[in-house]
C-alpha cells in the first residue's frame, strides 16, 4: 500500500521550565511493526506522542523519516509528514456525520465548493478498507461507541496517508470486545506496512500486541526490545527500576479477618439498566463488581452513592431503611464513593488541591459562617502526608497533579468523611504501577479495619489482585458472585461475556491472554 | 434499541416496506429532535388561522419587510454562534454603519459608495472582534460587550452628537417590486438573498464546513488541520458585514442616523437564533434555522398587533416566549441523552 517507514528519533530532549520531561531519547520506528511504549506517569511517554504530534517542539534532537529529516511545527506539518494521532480523548466532531468527520481538514472541493458527493464515497470508502461497514456515514458522530469513534479517527489517519500511526491508551475506555476488535484492526494494518506506535498502561495488551517494546523512565530511554526478549516481570522491572513493591498475585486473605456482620442488604433493586439486584455486603470485604459498560456495575455504584435513585426496591444500612437522595445524604450514613472520571466528575479545577482535599468536611472548620483557614490547610498537610501525596503548594491546581496523585486525592478526600462503606469506580485507571499498588494496599488496610470496600473495575487483574467476592454483571443482571478461588482472568470474561452459555461470532473464540 | 429491533424485523418483509419504514423513522427523529421548533411552528399556525386579517398576501409580504433588518443580523449571528462565538456588538455596529454611510453622503458620494462605506465600517468591527477573540484569547462576551460599548461610543463622535436626517440614498429598497401576483419589498429581498446566500456558504462550501467544525470541537479541528483561529475571525466578520448590510436597510427604512441606532438589536438576534434551533454550544444548527426564528418573531408582534392587544405586551409575551422554548429543547436533549 505505502512505502515501508522508518521514523529515526536522534536525541529528543525537552524540558518544562526547568524539569526534564525527556533526555536525549533516541529511537527507531519501523513499519510493518507494532511497537509499544511503556513507562510509568511522567516517564515522558505523552511528550515523546507530543512532538511527534506537532503539539510540542523539542528543546534539541531531530526527527528523521526515511533519513530525511523532518520538522514539525503543528498538527498539520505531523499530518503531512505522514505521522498521525489518536489521543485519548477522542477528536471528533459530535455535531458532525461520520463521513464530514472522515474528511476534515481533507475536503474534496474545487475552487472551494464542496464536492459532497464523492467525499461521502470516500468516507466509505475508507471504512470498508477498516472492515468497518457497520458504521453509518450519515450518523452524527457523538451517537457512536467509543470503540466506533476510535475507527473513524483511524480512517481519517489512513484517508490522509498516515505512515505512522501513534494510539495513546487506545483501549482505556474500550470494552473488552471492543478492545479485541481494535487489536485485530492493528495487526492488520501492521500487516499492511503501516507503523504502529501506541502507548499503553495494560501490559498484558502490551505483551500480547506488540512486536517491539520500548520503555522510557523518568524522561530517559531504558531500553527497546523485541517481544520476544521481554517478559513480563522484566517489563515491570525495568518500567519500575526495581522489584519493590511488585505483587501481581492475590495475596492469600487472612482467615476472619474482621466481625462477619453484614453491612448493606439490597433488596430486588432496580432502576434505569439493573433489575432484581439481590446483593449482601458485609463488613472486612472488598466487593468487586464488573461487566461490560452499561451492564449495571455502574449504575448500581451510583444508586449506593445516592447518585442517582432507584426505582424499585429497597436497601438496608446496617438494618435500618436505607434510601439516599442526594450523595450528601450517602455520606451522612457512612458511604463515600470516587467517580472513574476524576478530571469531569472529581476534581473542581479553579479550587486548589487544599480545597479539594477537605471539600466534604468544610463544614466542620465553620465558625460562625467563616472558614478557619489555619485549621483546614493543618488538616489538608497532614492528609497529603498520610496518602503519600506529592504535590507543591496546597493552592496549587488539582489538575497539575499527576493522574495518580488525582486519585489519591480523591481517595483521601473520601476517606476524610470516615465512611463504613467506600464505592471505588476504576481506582487505577489511567494511573501508574507504583500508586496503583499503593492503592490496592489502602483498600486492603480498609477492609482489614472492618469497612467495605466496593471496587467497580474492567480490569481482571486488579479484581484478582484485591477483592473477595466478585458480582459479574450481564445486561442489568447479576449474572454470578464469584468466591476469591474462583476470580481468574479467564473465568470472569467468560461470564462477563457469556461465552459460557452461548457461543456467539467473535465473543466465542476470545482468547483468555487479551484484555 | 428499539430502532435496531424495528430495522432486523424489517430486513425479512419485502425491500419497499424496509424503506418506508425507514423513511417513517428519520422523520419521526427529525421530529423529536427538533420537536420545540415544530411545537412552535404549529402554535404560530394555529394562531395566524384564527386572525382576522392575517392571511393575507400583503400582510405576509409586510412581515418578510419588517423582519428583513433582524434578519440580516440573525444570519451573521448564527454564522458566529456555528463558530462557537457570539456577537453582542451588532446593533452597535449597525449604528456605526447608519453613521457612517450618512457622513459617506454629507460629502457628497453616490449610494454606491455609502454602501461600501456601511460594509466596509462593518467589517472593521467584525474583523477587531474577530482577532481579539481568536488571536489575543478574550472570551467572546467580554470582547463583544466592550466592543459595544466602544463603538458606541465611535458612532457619538462620528456624529458629534448631532443627528443625520433625510438620509435618502438607499430609498430605492424601500420600493417593492412586483412578481407576478405577489409583491416583495427590496429588503425582503435581500433579507431571503443574504439567508440564500449565508446558506450555500455553510453547506456547501470548504470554509463553511471548517467554520462549523470550529464551533462543534475546535480542538478536533485543528488536530484534523483546520485554521480554527482564521475560521472564528472569518465568522466575525461576516457578523460585521451583515451589520453592515442591516444598516443599509434600516436607512432605507428610517433614513436617519443617531447616536443610539440600533440599541438592542443584538438581543433579538440573538433570540432568533436560539428560537430557530441553533445550538449555543456551537457548531449545531442553521441559518434557516435562524431566519425562520426571526419570521416566527415577527410573527408573533403582527399577531400581537392584528388582535389589538397593547404594544406592551409584545416584550412580555416574546421573553416568555423564549423561556418556553429554551425549557422544552433543554428537555428534549435531556431526552434524547438518556435514550
Amino acid at each position: 500500500m505505502t512505502e515501508v517507514v522508518r521514523i529515526e528519533l536522534d536525541g529528543l530532549g525537552k524540558s518544562y521550565f526547568g524539569a526534564t520531561a525527556l533526555r536525549n531519547v533516541s529511537l527507531e520506528i519501523f513499519g510493518g511493526e507494532i511497537h509499544a511504549l511503556c513507562g510509568e506517569n511522567g516517564a515522558g511517554k505523552s511528550t515523546l506522542v507530543e512532538i511527534l504530534a506537532g503539539t510540542v517542539r523539542p528543546d534539541h534532537g531531530r526527527i528523521l523519516a526515511n533519513g530525511e529529516e523532518i520538522t514539525l511545527d503543528g498538527p498539520v506539518a505531523a499530518l503531512r509528514a505522514g505521522i498521525a494521532v489518536i489521543h485519548q480523548e477522542l477528536q471528533l466532531v459530535g455535531s458532525m456525520s461520520v463521513a464530514e468527520n472522515i474528511m476534515l481538514g481533507d475536503e474534496i472541493s474545487r475552487f472551494s465548493w464542496l464536492n459532497r458527493r464523492s467525499m461521502s464515497a470516500r468516507a466509505v470508502e475508507a471504512l470498508r478498507l477498516l472492515q468497518a461497514d457497520a458504521i453509518a456515514p450519515g450518523v452524527p458522530a457523538r451517537e457512536l461507541a467509543t470503540g466506533q469513534r476510535q475507527i473513524v479517527e483511524i480512517a481519517r489517519s489512513l484517508r490522509r496517508k498516515a505512515r505512522l500511526l501513534i494510539l495513546d491508551e487506545p483501549t482505556a475506555s474500550l470494552t473488552r470486545s471492543e478492545a479485541r476488535l481494535l487489536a485485530d484492526l492493528l495487526r492488520r494494518l501492521r500487516d499492511r506496512g503501516l507503523a504502529v506506535l501506541m502507548v499503553s498502561h495494560h501490559l498484558d495488551e502490551v505483551l500480547d500486541l506488540a512486536d517491539r517494546i520500548t520503555v522510557l523512565r523518568d524522561g530517559r530511554l531504558v531500553g527497546s526490545w523485541p517481544r520476544a526478549h521481554i517478559d513480563h516481570d522484566k517489563l515491570v522491572r525495568t518500567m519500575v527500576g526495581s522489584d519493590v513493591g511488585i505483587r501481581e498475585k492475590a495475596t492469600v486473605p487472612e482467615e476472619g479477618k474482621a466481625t462477619r456482620e453484614t453491612l448493606l442488604t439490597i433488596e430486588d433493586l432496580g432502576g434505569e439498566t439493573i433489575r432484581e439486584v439481590r446483593l449482601e455486603l458485609v463488613r472486612g470485604e472488598v466487593f468487586g463488581m464488573t461487566g461490560l459498560a452499561g451492564a449495571g456495575q455502574e449504575e448500581l455504584a451510583r444508586i449506593i452513592a445516592g447518585e442517582s435513585p432507584a426505582a424499585r426496591g429497597r436497601m438496608l444500612l446496617m438494618g435500618k431503611s436505607y434510601r439516599p437522595k442526594h450523595p450528601v445524604q450517602a455520606q451522612r450514613h457512612g458511604v463515600a464513593a470516587v467517580p472513574a472520571d476524576r478530571r469531569v466528575r472529581g476534581l473542581i479545577a479553579p479550587l486548589g488541591l487544599g480545597s479539594n482535599l477537605l471539600l466534604q468536611r468544610l463544614r466542620r472548620a465553620n465558625r460562625c459562617g467563616f472558614l478557619r483557614w489555619n485549621r483546614l490547610n493543618e488538616e489538608a498537610r497532614q492528609l497529603c502526608r498520610e496518602h503519600r501525596i506529592k504535590y507543591d503548594r496546597l493552592d496549587q491546581n488539582s489538575l497539575t497533579l499527576s493522574g495518580g496523585n488525582q486519585q489519591k486525592v480523591l481517595l483521601a478526600r473520601a476517606l476524610a468523611t470516615e465512611p463504613e462503606l467506600i464505592v471505588l469506580n476504576e481506582p487505577t485507571r489511567g494511573v501508574d504501577i507504583g500508586t496503583r499498588e499503593a492503592i490496592h494496599r489502602r483498600i486492603e488496610e480498609l477492609a482489614a479495619a472492618g469497612k467495605c470496600v466496593v471496587v467497580v473495575s474492567p480490569d481482571a487483574l486488579e479484581l484478582r489482585r484485591v477483592a473477595d467476592r466478585v458480582a459479574v454483571f450481564r445486561k442489568g443482571r447479576i449474572r454470578t458472585i464469584l468466591e476469591r478461588d474462583r476470580i481468574e482472568e479467564r473465568t470472569l470474561l467468560a461470564e462477563i461475556t457469556g461465552a459460557n452459555e452461548r457461543t456467539s461470532g467473535n465473543e466465542g473464540s476470545s482468547r483468555g491472554g487479551s484484555s | 434499541m428499539a430502532e435496531v429491533l424495528d430495522e432486523s424485523d424489517g430486513e425479512d418483509s419485502s425491500q419497499e416496506r424496509t424503506r418506508l419504514r425507514g423513511f417513517v423513522l428519520q422523520v419521526t427523529r427529525f421530529l423529536l429532535r427538533h420537536w420545540p421548533q415544530v411545537l412552535l411552528f404549529f402554535a404560530a399556525l394555529w394562531l395566524t388561522l384564527t386572525t382576522d386579517r392575517f392571511w393575507t398576501g400583503g400582510n405576509l409580504s409586510s412581515i418578510l419587510t419588517r423582519a428583513a433588518i433582524l434578519g440580516v443580523l440573525a444570519v451573521g449571528q448564527c454564522c458566529v454562534i456555528l463558530a462557537g462565538g457570539f456577537d453582542l456588538s451588532q446593533g452597535a455596529t449597525l449604528g456605526l454603519a447608519c453613521a457612517v454611510a450618512g457622513t459617506a453622503m454629507g460629502q457628497g458620494y453616490d449610494s454606491a459608495g455609502c454602501f461600501a462605506a456601511a460594509l466596509f465600517a462593518g467589517g472593521i468591527v467584525g474583523a477587531v472582534n474577530g482577532v481579539c477573540v481568536a488571536r489575543v484569547g478574550t472570551n467572546p462576551f467580554v470582547t463583544t460587550l466592550s466592543s459595544l460599548m466602544v463603538v458606541r461610543g465611535i458612532t457619538f463622535l462620528v456624529l458629534g452628537g448631532m443627528t443625520l436626517n433625510r438620509l435618502t440614498m438607499f430609498a430605492a429598497l424601500d420600493r417593492p417590486f412586483d412578481l407576478g401576483s405577489l409583491e416583495l419589498s427590496g429588503r425582503g429581498f435581500v433579507f431571503l438573498m443574504t439567508t440564500f446566500l449565508a446558506w450555500v456558504f455553510l453547506r456547501q462550501t470548504i470554509w463553511g464546513q471548517h467554520l462549523r467544525a470550529t464551533g462543534g470541537n475546535a480542538e478536533a479541528a485543528r488536530l484534523a488541520g483546520v485554521r480554527t483561529d482564521r475560521m472564528k475571525i472569518l465568522s466575525y466578520v461576516i457578523s460585521g458585514l451583515c451589520s453592515g448590510l442591516a444598516a443599509v436597510l434600516f436607512l432605507s427604512f428610517i433614513k436617519v442616523a443617531k447616536a443610539d441606532t440600533g440599541a438592542g438589536y443584538e438581543l433579538d438576534s440573538i433570540a432568533s437564533c436560539v428560537i430557530g434551533g441553533v445550538s449555543l454550544a456551537g457548531g449545531e444548527g442553521s441559518v434557516l434555522g435562524a431566519a425562520a426564528g426571526c419570521l416566527m418573531l415577527k410573527t408573533i408582534e403582527t399577531i400581537i398587533t392584528l388582535r389589538g392587544l397593547d404594544d406592551q405586551y409584545r416584550s412580555l409575551v416574546t421573553g416568555l416566549l423564549i423561556l418556553v422554548f429554551a425549557a422544552s429543547d433543554a428537555w428534549s436533549r435531556k431526552r434524547r441523552r438518556s435514550r
